[in-house]
């Protein structure tokens, strides 16, 4: 059989209408899989005569898919009785086959969910981690600008006195800029200007109260802006440097800036 | 809506909707084409639902590389039909085995008369198409049904599925054009 022997001896239409021998048909259809272009033209006279047949249909009484679903239900039920006779002992037991295919997929779920579940909980645990973070941060920030704007307010006070404490021979570089302010009974330092210092030593600030030294706070190194105690009827204001910790009187050998108010 | 293989699916694994919707898709085709060649009501239902029952049956033996489900249903139908006519008791009595023939003389009822695309072509390619499709003929029976030659007859099946084609196309054709001009506007 030849392809276009296929086509001039009308052998495609007469397939699809039914007509071939079975050899005929065999041999057609091993030729059909290997050439694309019958097959096409195969479709294409099913699709013509299939759309002739739509096109001339006439509705069939209702009663006989009544009848044809009917018998269908129960040709379904008498198979069921079929299967459902009773089984010998060696015969394959399908409802524990059915429970032990369950369970196998409820265990292998089971184990996926948890796994699952366990990776979401690490996850969730270092997001949280994160987000714990990220408000500490976020409250040191707001600390920070509280800070930053309570010593803005304080450096901007008309009523702030900026005095200078310039360091004496000891420590001739030192410039601790301190800002008093009699009305609001404060006092800060900024410390920018004070050289480091070992890291068992600090500096302190004191308030000379008619002939006594009284602290106003430990200004350790390093430390930017700080705010001190302000202490009434200081006649001026000292600066020494400590041990660690601070003192509770002042060691004069380490003055090394005062200044009169 | 489920696409045609889906529903084959179905209906291989059992499934009685999947049967349902094959033959509210189907029923009025293959019920057109039965009840042509068998011209009797009675009998025309009796032979649809034999039919469907086969397709319940047997949809294990479709096979898509063989062709479209309609073809096998509607291959199940002819088959069908004329083996019903043949075992008809009435050709029996009468010892005539040429089914044909005689079915033409017996009936005098008149069937909805063929339409859609089949009457836009020439009378002798619509005749031809009418013998092998609706009338259940083979090449052979209706070559001499019309007189003509058999190659002859051939090529007038073969040309009236080329023009119906060429219809078609230009029926999908108009009908794209006339989307997009619905999509445009």
């Amino acid at each position: 059989m030849k392809k276009n022997e296929v086509i001039e001896q009308g052998l495609i239409e007469q397939y699809v209408l039914g007509e071939l021998s079975d050899p005929q048909r065999g041999e057609l259809e091993s030729l059909l899989n290997q050439d694309h272009d019958l097959s096409e033209y195969l479709e294409q006279v099913e699709q013509g005569l299939e759309k002739l047949a739509m096109e001339n249909a006439i509705a069939p009484p209702a009663i006989v898919k009544t009848n044809l679903l009917s018998e269908v239900s129960k040709s379904i039920s008498e198979e069921e009785k079929i299967i459902q006779l009773p089984q010998n002992g060696k015969s394959f037991n399908w409802p524990a086959a059915i429970a032990a295919s369950i369970s196998v997929i409820l265990m292998v779920s089971t184990f996926l969910f948890y796994n699952n579940w366990k990776e979401s909980q690490i996850e969730v645990l270092s997001l949280q981690n994160d987000l714990n973070r990220a408000q500490l941060n976020l409250l040191q920030a707001n600390v920070n600008a509280q800070k930053i704007d309570k010593w803005y307010q304080a450096v901007n006070d008309p009523n702030a006195n900026k005095l200078l404490l310039k360091g004496n021979q000891l420590s001739p570089q030192s410039v601790a800029v301190t800002y008093i302010n009699h009305d609001e009974q404060s006092v800060f330092v900024n410390a920018k200007g004070l050289p480091k210092l070992a890291d068992d030593q600090t500096y302190q600030m004191w308030a000379d109260v008619e002939g006594v030294m009284v602290n106003m706070g430990v200004i350790p190194s390093g430390t930017d802006m700080i705010a001190l105690k302000y202490i009434d009827h200081a006649e001026s204001v000292n600066l020494t440097i400590e041990p660690e910790g601070g003192s509770d009187h002042p060691t004069v050998e380490k003055l090394i800036a005062n200044i009169y108010l | 809506m489920n696409s045609e293989s889906e529903i084959i699916q179905q209906l291989q694994s059992k499934d009685q909707r999947a049967l349902s919707l094959v033959y509210d898709r189907y029923s009025g085709a293959v019920y057109g084409v039965i009840l042509r060649i068998c011209k009797e009501e009675a009998l025309a239902k009796d032979i649809l639902q034999e039919v469907f029952m086969k397709v319940w049956n047997k949809s294990d033996q479709y096979n898509a590389k063989k062709g479209k489900f309609f073809t096998w249903i509607y291959q199940i139908a002819r088959n069908s039909t004329l083996n019903a006519i043949r075992n008809r008791p009435d050709l029996i009595q009468n010892e005539d085995l040429t089914v044909y023939n005689n079915r033409e003389e017996e009936t005098t009822e008149t069937y909805p008369e063929l339409n859609g695309s089949l009457k836009s072509l020439d009378s002798h390619h619509q005749e031809a198409i009418e013998l092998v499709y609706f009338k259940g003929l083979t090449h052979r029976e209706a070559h001499e049904e019309m007189g003509v030659p058999l190659g002859t007859f051939k090529s007038y099946v073969k040309q009236a599925l080329r023009n119906l084609r060429e219809k078609y196309q230009n029926e999908i054709i108009v009908l794209i054009s006339v989307v997009i001009e619905l999509i445009v506007e």
